[in-house]
């Protein structure tokens, strides 16, 4: 078969159409109700639905840290060290992903569906893919929630409750998430421990779209075909 | 059915607002047949063209607007419609199954398939919307006579890049009809 076959194929397309009279603009009827029900279907799933989303993750996170802030800035004695220390770790660790978050949005404002298709794709499969940057970032807040409790009098008062077993959780947990926010990224997709603990649907979204990001960088680069 | 949607869509589009209607109506007429072809290539059943074509149409006029003259006016709509019909193909990529082909071409008049030219159209159909989503814009856009500058332009990869890969593609097609003719 040649190339010109293929053309002529295709071309056959149009006539059917044609025949069809598909393409007869005068044959169609309006139906106003259920143009307005899938309008409002799209809003819900469009990128504006997405920046709404995270405008109001944004608003909860500055919330959060508001709240942090305040009950940090009352707490300033020695004897609340420990709350002093994890409260402003846990703020910190927040107004990261808020950052974060801002950054999601300003990268969903750039989006034009009429830039070219790689760039488009690339920067709807990369806004995916960053989902799993929140989560690593939000995972090293877990061990100041292990320890924002305790206070030098409580250590002074029961030092083995501290030693054996306040001390061993909160370095389990400081040792699991360094390690997760190092290892939680795209290329280690494959590996069961992530496989495991991004095992639920609403990650299957973003891990297809870490495949497709690959695919739209294999598709960016040059192929050589083989000398005849 | 799908042309039906086309025009329902646009006319409630251009009722709703104060843009220059008789302009983008003739946009939407003067290429309908292409948002017909793209459609098909990325639907999975009939019941997605609806949602596919109003998501093309919504985002033509959204982004007529902030249209730019500095781009041909065809790149620009292609640019859009096979954005749109990508992303909508990869959210709603549920399903591995194909659409059996008779499904997708339901709007098709019913008429019998006899000659062979025809068996090879559909197999040709079949064999595209197998490809790979970038891989199908790709060959959808050789099909309708673009220029591999234009193609270039449209995707966003070089030209070279563009003709080599659309010459692995059909020799791919090409191949699958071979062998599916063998069958």
């Amino acid at each position: 078969m040649e190339d010109h076959q293929l053309a002529s194929l295709w071309k056959a397309y149009d006539q059917k159409l044609e025949q069809a009279r598909l393409l007869n603009l005068q044959s169609w009827v309006l139906n106003l109700q259920q143009f307005e029900r899938q309008q409002q279907q799209r809003a819900q799933h469009s990128l504006g639905s997405v920046v709404r989303i995270k405008t109001g993750l944004v608003i909860a996170g500055l919330l959060w840290v508001a709240l942090l802030v305040y009950l940090l800035l009352h707490a300033l004695a020695w004897s609340k060290i420990f709350f002093i220390i994890s409260a402003g770790a846990i703020a910190l660790v927040n107004l990261i992903a808020i950052v974060v978050y801002l950054q999601h949005i300003v990268w969903i404002q750039q989006i034009k569906p009429y830039d070219s298709v790689l760039a488009v794709q690339k920067k709807l499969e990369q806004l995916k893919v960053s989902t799993l940057q929140i989560t690593r970032i939000l995972f090293l807040q877990a061990p100041f929630y292990c320890c924002w409790f305790v206070s030098p009098a409580m250590i002074a008062a029961s030092p083995l409750a501290f030693w054996l077993i306040t001390v061993p959780i909160t370095a389990f947990f400081t040792a699991v998430s360094i390690w997760l926010y190092i290892n939680i990224k795209p290329a280690n997709k494959d590996k069961k421990w992530f496989k495991l603990l991004f095992s639920s649907k609403e990650w299957t979204g973003v891990l297809a779209a870490s495949a497709f990001l690959d695919e739209i960088e294999a598709f960016k680069k040059e192929i050589v075909l083989p000398s005849e | 059915m799908f042309l039906r949607i086309i025009y329902k869509t646009v006319s409630h589009i251009l009722m709703a607002t104060s843009i220059d209607t008789s302009n983008f109506y003739k946009v939407i007429e003067d290429n309908k047949a292409i948002l017909y072809k793209i459609c098909h290539s990325y639907c999975r059943n009939e019941s997605e063209h609806e949602d596919l074509v109003q998501e093309m149409i919504y985002h033509l006029w959204k982004s007529a607007e902030s249209f730019n003259a500095e781009y041909r006016f065809s790149t620009w709509m292609y640019r859009v419609a096979l954005n749109v019909a990508i992303s909508f193909y990869r959210k709603s990529k549920t399903s591995v199954l194909l659409v059996p082909l008779s499904n997708l071409n339901n709007d098709i008049a019913a008429s019998p398939v006899t000659t062979n030219k025809e068996i090879q159209f559909q197999l040709l159909q079949q064999a595209i919307q197998e490809l790979k989503e970038l891989d199908r814009a790709l060959i959808l856009l050789w099909l309708e006579e673009k220029s591999y500058q234009d193609i270039s332009e449209i995707m966003g990869i070089s030209e070279t890049n563009v003709a080599t890969r659309i010459s692995r593609i059909k020799e791919k097609l090409k191949q699958q009809l071979r062998q599916q003719q063998n069958i």
